[in-house]
C-alpha cells in the first residue's frame, strides 16, 4: 500500500492501525492459550507420573504385601500435598480396614493442613476441614468440632458434613447443638445429614425437639431427621409439641412425622389442623388423617378435592405416595376424575 | 555420578524406580508362556494377509513387529532392566536420604493359570478398576475390564466367564440394562452377576435383585470384602 495514500487519508490510516492492533491482540491471546495448554498438559503428565509411581506400592500396602515406609519413601517433601490428594481420592472409594490403612498412610502428612485451619482464606480452611474430616477424623476431632463455630458458613458446613459422615452420634450431636448456625441451608439437607448417622442418632434428636429452649427452625430440622429415621418413639413427643407449636414450618414437620410414625390415638391432636389457614399445614394434616383414620371416607376425600387451594390435593397425594399409601392415592385419583 | 543437587538426584532415582517396576512387570508378562510367540505369530499372520489384500504399509509394520518381538525385544528389555537396576542400586547406596530398595520387586500378582476364573468387569472409575483388578489378580482371577456398557455386553458373548461385576452407572448402557439383557441370554442365565454401585437407595438394590443380580455391593467398599463375596459366588456348588 502506498504510504502517501495512508498519510493523506486519516480514516484509512486508522483502519490499518486498528486491524494491525487486532491481529497483534489475537496473536497474544493465541500464544497465551497455547502456553496455558502446554502448562496444563505438563501438570497432568507430572500428576500421572506421580500416580504411576505411587499406585503399585499403595495397592501393595492395601493388600498387606508392602510396608507403609516403602510407600512413604517414594514421596518427596515437596510432593506431600499431591500425596494427600492422591490418598483422598482413594479414601472416598474405600471403607473398612482399607480405609483405615489410607488414614494411617496420610497421618504423617496432615499436620501442615491442621495449621491451614488458621488461614485467612475461607477456601483454604474449608479444604483443610474436608481433608482432615476424611483422613484424620480421630486425630483432629477437636479441631473439626471447633470449625463448626468458624465465622465462614462454608467452613462450618464442611465441618458439619465431616462430623455427620463419621457415623458417630457423639460427633453429630455437636452439629445438632449448633443447628441455628445452619439456618441458611436447606433444612432437609441438614436433616438428611443427621439422619445418615443412623438409629443411634434418634435419642439425641428426640431430646432436641423436647428441649424447651430450642428455636422452631432447629426443632423442625430435628423432626425431619426423625421422620427420615422412621423413629416410632418420636410420635408421642411430636404430639406434645404439636399442641404448643405456632411456627408453620415446625407444624408441617411435626405433621409429616406423625404421617409416618403416628397412631390412631394421635388423630385428636391432628384434626384441628384440617382447618388451618395455611394450605401446607392443611395438606399435611389431611394426609396424616387419611393414613391413620380407618374411617377416612369418600366425604373426606371430596373435602380434600374441594379445598380452596389447588395445592392441597396435590401435596396430599405427594405425601401419601411418599409413604407408599397407594390405595389412598388411587381413591383420591378416582374421586378427582369422577368429579 | 552426576553433579546435580541431592534433591534432583533423588527425584531422578524415584522416577527411575517407578520405570524399573513397570519394566519388570512387562518383562514378567512377556515371560509368560506363549506371549512372545503369540505376538510373533499375530505379526506373521497380519503381515501375510495385509500384503495379500493390498495394504502394504500394514503388512510392513506387522512384519517388523514379528521380527523385533521374536529376535530383539526380550533381550533388549532384559538389557535395559539390568542397566537400570545397576544405576538405581548405586543411587540407593549413596543417596543422602532414604530411598526404597529397588529389589526384590513387589511380587507381581500370581500368574493366571489356564484354569483360573475369568471375571468380566464393567467400571468407568480408574481407581476402582485398579483396586478391584489388583486384588482379584492377587487371588488368581483373570479380569477383563471394559469402560462402556456396550463393550461389556459385547465381551460377555465370549466363553469361560465365571462372574460378571457391573457398575450401575456405566456410560452408554447402565448396569441394570446390561443385567437384564444378560439374564435373557442362554449363556448367562445362571452366571453369577454382582452390581458394584454408588447408588444407596434400597429400591436400587431391590431392582437389581429383581432383575436377577446375585449380589449388590455399595461404594465406598472394602476390596477384601468384595473379593470374599466374589469367591463365594464362584465357589463350585457342592
Amino acid at each position: 500500500m502506498n504510504s502517501e495514500l495512508l498519510a493523506e487519508d486519516p480514516f484509512l490510516f486508522g483502519l490499518v492501525v486498528g486491524i494491525l492492533g487486532l491481529l497483534a491482540l489475537t496473536a497474544v491471546l493465541i500464544g497465551g492459550a497455547v502456553r496455558l495448554r502446554v502448562r496444563n498438559n505438563r501438570a497432568q503428565r507430572d500428576w500421572n507420573s506421580r500416580e504411576q509411581r505411587w499406585e503399585p506400592d499403595l495397592l501393595g500396602v492395601l493388600a498387606g504385601t508392602r510396608s507403609d515406609d516403602a510407600l512413604h519413601a517414594l514421596v518427596l517433601p515437596r510432593e506431600r500435598f499431591f500425596f494427600i490428594d492422591f490418598l483422598l481420592r482413594y479414601a472416598r472409594r474405600l471403607e473398612g480396614d482399607e480405609r483405615e490403612i489410607i488414614e494411617r498412610l496420610a497421618a504423617p502428612y496432615l499436620e501442615p493442613l491442621a495449621a491451614d485451619l488458621g488461614h485467612r482464606g475461607d477456601e483454604f480452611r474449608a479444604r483443610a476441614v474436608r481433608t482432615l474430616g476424611l483422613l484424620g477424623q480421630r486425630q483432629y476431632r477437636d479441631l473439626l468440632v471447633a470449625a463448626l463455630d468458624d465465622p465462614s458458613d462454608l467452613v462450618a458446613m464442611a465441618a458439619a458434613r465431616s462430623l455427620t459422615q463419621s457415623g458417630s452420634p457423639e460427633l453429630a450431636t455437636a452439629v445438632l447443638e449448633r443447628l441455628p448456625r445452619f439456618h441458611q441451608w436447606r433444612p432437609s439437607l441438614i436433616a438428611s445429614m443427621l439422619a445418615r448417622v443412623g438409629p443411634a442418632m434418634a435419642a439425641p434428636l428426640r431430646a432436641a425437639i423436647e428441649r424447651p429452649t430450642g428455636d422452631p427452625g432447629s426443632r423442625a430440622v430435628a423432626v425431619e431427621a426423625l421422620t427420615e429415621l422412621n423413629d416410632l418413639e418420636a410420635a408421642d413427643p411430636a404430639v406434645r409439641l404439636l399442641g404448643q407449636a405456632t411456627d408453620r414450618n415446625l407444624v408441617v414437620a411435626l405433621l409429616g412425622l406423625l404421617l409416618v410414625t403416628g397412631r390412631r390415638e394421635h388423630l385428636g391432636a391432628i384434626r384441628p389442623f384440617l382447618d388451618s389457614p395455611e394450605p401446607s399445614v392443611r395438606a399435611r394434616a389431611f394426609a396424616a388423617v387419611a393414613r391413620l383414620d380407618p374411617e377416612f371416607s369418600a366425604d373426606d376425600i371430596r373435602r380434600v378435592l374441594a379445598d380452596e387451594s389447588p395445592w392441597v390435593p396435590i401435596r396430599v397425594v405427594e405425601a401419601l405416595e411418599g409413604v407408599g399409601a397407594a390405595g389412598l392415592v388411587a381413591q383420591i385419583n378416582a374421586a378427582y376424575h369422577a368429579s | 555420578m552426576s553433579d546435580l543437587p541431592d534433591e534432583l538426584i533423588r527425584e531422578f532415582a524415584l522416577g527411575a524406580l517407578g520405570v524399573l517396576t513397570e519394566l519388570r512387570q512387562l518383562q514378567q508378562s512377556l515371560a509368560a508362556p506363549g506371549v512372545v510367540s503369540r505376538l510373533a505369530q499375530l505379526g506373521h499372520q497380519l503381515s501375510g494377509s495385509a500384503g495379500s489384500y493390498g495394504f502394504p504399509d500394514v503388512s510392513k509394520a506387522a512384519g517388523r513387529v514379528e521380527k523385533s518381538v521374536a529376535d530383539e525385544l526380550p533381550s533388549r528389555l532384559a538389557k535395559l532392566v539390568a542397566q537400570l537396576e545397576l544405576v538405581t542400586k548405586g543411587l540407593v547406596a549413596t543417596a543422602p536420604q532414604s530411598l526404597p530398595d529397588p529389589g526384590p520387586p513387589e511380587p507381581a500378582p500370581a500368574p493366571v493359570a489356564a484354569s483360573s476364573k475369568l471375571v468380566l468387569f464393567g467400571e468407568d472409575d480408574p481407581m476402582v478398576v485398579a483396586l478391584v483388578k489388583d486384588r482379584l489378580a492377587r487371588e488368581g482371577f483373570e479380569v477383563r475390564h471394559h469402560v462402556s456398557g456396550k463393550d461389556v455386553l459385547a465381551a460377555a458373548a465370549g466363553d469361560g466367564i465365571s462372574l460378571i461385576v457391573l457398575d450401575a452407572k456405566l456410560p452408554g448402557l447402565d448396569g441394570f440394562d446390561i443385567l437384564a439383557r444378560l439374564r435373557k441370554t442362554e449363556i448367562h442365565r445362571h452366571t453369577p452377576i454382582m452390581l458394584l454401585t454408588a447408588l444407596t437407595g434400597a429400591h436400587d438394590a431391590v431392582r437389581a435383585f429383581e432383575l436377577g443380580a446375585n449380589d449388590y455391593v455399595r461404594k465406598p467398599f472394602s476390596p477384601a470384602e468384595l473379593v470374599a463375596r466374589i469367591k463365594n459366588l464362584t465357589r463350585p456348588s457342592p
